[in-house]
């Protein structure tokens, strides 16, 4: 059930209608229900069943750990191997399998082939959808529970909502535990005019995003990714930047969609990204785009790995042999808890050797490299008296930013990473600047007219970014209740009178009427993170 | 107490909520129609059924584009009186037919209903192209029998997608014209038939002895047999039909045999009409104007022949005084004109002269006529004496003149290489822009502009005059329509 659907439209009026009717403390169950029959509905029985075995394990596992058992580090260990291990054994399967086909073949040894097929299909049989986002959700949970930074849970039902919330089960947010513990449950969420309202444009604006824009991108990203070696030069620049706004449009689209449906519930789900287009640097970018997985990163790896026995010698060692205050030069133990945290980053987004190193090793490595640089940079600018205080150098700065990001982020589009490296090599085998006068842009896919609805789409798009970015973007700016979470932009329009606000969003709904992509020649169900 | 109301807030977000709910309904219902395909192959018909004032239609046609390309009824009117209306959309399967007649029953009690059954010969399919399936449903109300009428089209896959209208039709935002807004194809005038205007020679099909039997597909049994209970429960007298057209397979045949077998089980009449080419004095020469459909010649014989069939055996009334049929002698005289501006194409198409000056004789046509300086054939009698009749005196026109001729009036002349004029009538405006260049080579625009309340008549053209001969450029005031440019030498 797509969150762009008649079926989900009528699921969630049907919910929407009880969930209000009833008295607060059965909100949260019918939230529940809402949760299992949506999932049901997403997933074969077989599927079902290993998620419901996975929560049930997780939850009893939780409830031991706040038991003040003896072997509360056994059980921790225990649960956090057995959902690390279901995540990769089911998600990872097919990369595993490529990992170890190559090494077989290094000693003259071959995969059969049945096997493996029987292999793939059954651990596809068995995996659960969204075992990236709930996976995530719950390890979190189970650490934080470890760590005793949070109350245990002890009713089943309120852990397995917090860990299935319906809006969640599309792509995430990755949600922890503090967020949420006050506004799944323990109050009674009373319509809200203004809730409704405001999320219900959210929704709006989301579908516009990845209907009107995403979708449209797309045709040119597949027409020069599919037939790449056609477009050398400046066409794969295009492709790259084209992807990483249909990317951008696509999940973040995705995000206002599901963020605007939970709104209409009376609850606020956190942000995922905030302009990041307009980072000064990668380290930046990647705080701004899918914020709840960078957050979930440094929360339960990057701090994780720095409190090991093993980081603890290594730190002890460089200040042996590199001195006191090395960590403002070389601060190697930092970079490797980087360098795990990214690669993880890389491997979530997909078992292949394109995605690891195109959003995982690449990215850590310049954030690394950049940060070494530091220095180096600071001379230079000195040296030619470049003034860094400018809009034209925080420009420069961003797009710098953009073009480290997109070179990653192509090897994400890439089917592998050989397919990746061969395309930035064709990009470099011409110049061919006719390209960007001579009408080639109308030749990959979109008319002049569809093109021209594109660039419209997008020039809304920078408004409303400039808007938000000019305001201070995410940090949320408070408004009085019941509208307590709004940006800019949102307050803006909100300021404005009934009418002329009906007439934007009336205007907006055409727009997607009339040009999104959707219907009999295509398919617009499938969000790019929706496969995670 | 009003004011108080008003003033309370809660009072107000429901006020406002309803205004917002009530706003974004409108603008889907609007959508839904303006990007509504406004075709003539099956929509614009049931749009135009629903606005029929209720219990006038006598004759019901129902069928595939058999029934619209054959059965024309302005001649239907003119000869008989007979208000009959072709419900009717292309490539029609008998579940579609089904629910145009469920619709068509709701709005009028016909005291005929005559069923085309050649679309299980034509196209032995159980689910049609998606193009075909849109014209078949889309034009049905949103109510259930549409639904229906969609599950039943569609695959299993499909069907969800199919049910919302603008799935399907959204892309049309690139190709919308006044027509999309005003939808003047499916005006209350409009009866459903729409010819077609080609002619292809055919050799004359022999079917006389394909007396064998060919199984119809479960689901076109199922359907034709609930086409037949549900009429005759509704004790309306049914009619089959097999529509003249040139039969390739023998299995084509076979299956109108066994449906033939099956409405000798219910009782039910039929006319097998490619056993009765001679008897219509159908020409395969001329009448056909593709392999599967009749033209205006065609369908005016056809017509006639069932015309006469059905006044001969059921109690149709003669409405040709009704002033509530007003409609009918609308439509019938919008027929007539389309058959005269179908010649006039034709008789310019074959250079014949004389006959094409004849015919746009006509008051319900304005015609600028340019006469170049060039032109040298003035004295030339087989011109001139076509000229007198369309009110230019021969002893009065001169070369490098431009006129503007209607109903054997001078509207207007002029001498100028370069003029614009205008003339209005009622709601609507008619405009001839010349101009000359340096080789007495002329081009004429042509703008349209306003409504009758029958078609779309903005329209905007330009044509070009060459020096060396004669120029008419015709618009017809009943058609709203430019017919186009013919020139003389």
């Amino acid at each position: 059930m797509s969150l762009i659907s008649l079926e989900f439209i009528i699921f969630f009026l049907i919910i929407l209608t009880v969930y209000y009717l009833l008295p607060g403390k059965l909100q949260w169950v019918w939230l529940l229900i809402a949760s299992a029959v949506f999932y049901y509905f997403n997933s074969t029985a077989l599927q079902y069943s290993v998620f419901i075995v996975f929560l049930l394990l997780n939850y009893i596992s939780s409830l031991k750990l706040s038991s003040g058992s003896k072997h509360k580090k056994i059980i921790f260990r225990s649960i956090l191997i057995f959902d690390i291990l279901m995540l990769m054994t089911l998600k990872y399967t097919g990369f595993f399998f490529d990992i170890f086909s190559r090494c077989a073949n290094i000693f003259n040894h071959s995969v059969n082939g049945d096997i493996k097929n029987l292999i793939l299909s059954f651990s596809e049989r068995l995996c659960p959808p969204r075992i990236s986002y709930f996976s995530l959700i719950v390890i979190g949970y189970i650490t934080d529970a470890y760590w005793g930074n949070i109350t245990i849970q002890k009713n089943p039902g309120k852990f397995a909502l917090f860990a299935s919330y319906f809006p969640l089960m599309t792509s995430g947010p990755i949600i922890q535990y503090e967020q949420m513990e006050n506004k799944l449950w323990g109050k009674k969420h009373y319509f809200s005019y203004y809730e409704f309202i405001s999320g219900s444009q959210r929704i709006l604006w989301g579908i516009f995003k990845k209907l009107v824009i995403s979708e449209r991108l797309s045709v040119m990203v597949n027409e020069i990714y599919d037939h790449y070696e056609l477009y050398p030069g400046f066409y794969i620049f295009w492709a790259g930047g084209f992807f990483a706004f249909q990317l951008y449009t696509d999940f973040s689209g995705l995000m206002d969609i599901v963020l605007g449906f939970s709104q209409i519930f009376g609850i606020n789900l956190p942000e995922n990204f905030n302009t990041p287009f307009y980072s000064e640097s990668l380290a930046e970018f990647w705080r701004r785009w899918h914020i709840t997985l960078g957050g979930w990163l440094k929360s339960y790896v990057f701090y994780a790995v720095q409190q090991t026995e093993t980081f603890r010698k290594l730190r002890k060692f460089c200040k042996k042999h590199l001195g006191k205050g090395y960590e403002r030069k070389y601060n190697i133990p930092q970079f490797l808890g980087l360098m795990i945290s990214w690669f993880l980053i890389g491997l979530w987004h997909g078992g292949g050797f394109n995605y690891i190193f195109g959003v995982g090793i690449y990215m850590g490595a310049v954030i690394i490299i950049s940060e070494l640089c530091q220095p180096l940079f600071r001379k230079i600018t000195e040296l030619l008296h470049i003034n860094t205080n400018t809009f034209s150098y925080t420009l420069f700065k961003r797009i710098r930013t953009f073009f480290l990001f997109i070179f990653g982020l192509s090897f994400f589009r890439a089917e592998s990473l050989t397919k990746g490296l061969s395309m930035w090599k064709n990009a470099f085998s011409i110049f061919n600047p006719w390209i960007f006068f001579d009408r080639s842009i109308y030749r990959l896919g979109l008319n002049e007219s569809e093109f021209h609805i594109l660039v419209f789409s997008m020039l809304i798009l920078l408004v409303v970014s400039i808007l938000q970015h000019a305001n201070g973007g995410i940090p949320q700016v408070t408004v009085p209740e019941p509208c307590p979470q709004m940006n800019a932009v949102r307050i803006l329009i909100k300021q404005q009178n009934f009418l002329y606000r009906l007439i934007l969003f009336i205007a907006l709904f055409v727009m997607i009427i009339c040009f999104g992509y959707y219907g009999s020649e295509f398919n617009a169900s499938d969000f790019i993170y929706g496969r995670f | 107490m009003i004011k108080k109301i008003i003033s309370d807030q809660k009072i107000k977000n429901i006020i406002k909520l309803m205004i917002i709910i009530g706003a974004f309904s409108f603008t889907v219902i609007m959508m839904d129609r303006i990007l509504l395909l406004k075709s003539k192959d099956g929509i614009s018909q049931i749009q135009a059924y629903y606005k029929q004032p209720s219990g006038t239609v006598d004759a019901l046609f129902v069928g595939s584009s058999h029934i619209f390309c054959h059965v024309n009824t302005g001649v239907l009117w003119d000869d008989f009186g007979i208000s009959g209306f072709d419900l009717a959309a292309a490539e029609q399967p008998f579940w579609n037919s089904l629910y145009y007649i469920k619709e068509g029953l709701k709005y009028q009690t016909p005291d005929v209903l005559v069923l085309d059954i050649s679309t299980p010969g034509i196209r032995p399919t159980d689910y049609q192209p998606e193009n075909w399936l849109i014209t078949n449903t889309y034009g049905i109300k949103h109510n259930r029998n549409r639904y229906e009428a969609i599950k039943i089209s569609s695959l299993s896959n499909s069907f969800k997608r199919l049910l919302i209208g603008l799935n399907s039709t959204h892309g049309k935002y690139t190709s919308l014209s006044e027509e999309d807004f005003m939808n003047y194809s499916s005006s209350v005038n409009f009866k459903g038939f729409d010819a077609r205007e080609t002619t292809i020679p055919f050799e004359k099909p022999d079917i006389t002895n394909i007396t064998g039997r060919h199984e119809l597909t479960e689901k076109e049994e199922k359907y034709l047999r609930m086409i037949i209970e549900y009429v005759q429960n509704k004790n309306i007298p049914l009619l089959f039909i097999s529509s003249p057209y040139v039969i390739t397979t023998d299995e084509e045949q076979e299956k109108y045999n066994t449906i033939f077998d099956i409405a000798d089980e219910y009782e039910v009449p039929y006319i097998d009409f490619n056993k009765l080419y001679d008897e219509m004095g159908l020409d395969f020469n001329t009448d056909m104007a593709e392999i599967l459909h009749l033209n205006r010649s065609g369908n005016e014989k056809f017509t006639r022949y069932l015309g006469q069939y059905l006044v001969d055996n059921y109690a149709l009334t003669d409405h040709r005084n009704d002033p509530r049929y007003a409609s009918w002698e609308a439509d019938a005289k919008y027929q007539r004109q389309d058959t005269l501006r179908y010649n006039i194409i034709n008789a310019a198409q074959q250079g014949a002269n004389g006959k094409f000056l004849d015919l746009i004789n006509n008051g319900s046509l304005v015609i600028f006529c340019n006469i170049p300086s060039a032109y040298e054939g003035l004295n030339d009698p087989s011109i001139t004496e076509y000229l007198l009749p369309l009110g230019l005196d021969p002893d009065k026109i001169s070369a490098n003149n431009s006129y503007v001729l209607n109903n054997k009036k001078t509207l207007f002349t002029s001498s100028s290489n370069d003029f614009k004029i205008g003339f209005e009538d009622g709601n609507r405006r008619l405009m001839f822009i010349k101009k000359t260049d340096e080789n007495g080579n002329s081009n004429i625009q042509v703008r349209t502009n306003g409504s009758s309340g029958y078609q779309c008549v903005t329209d905007y053209e330009t044509f070009e005059m060459p020096a060396d001969r004669v120029s008419f450029c015709i618009y017809d005031t009943v058609l709203d329509k430019i017919i186009g440019v013919h020139t003389i030498q």
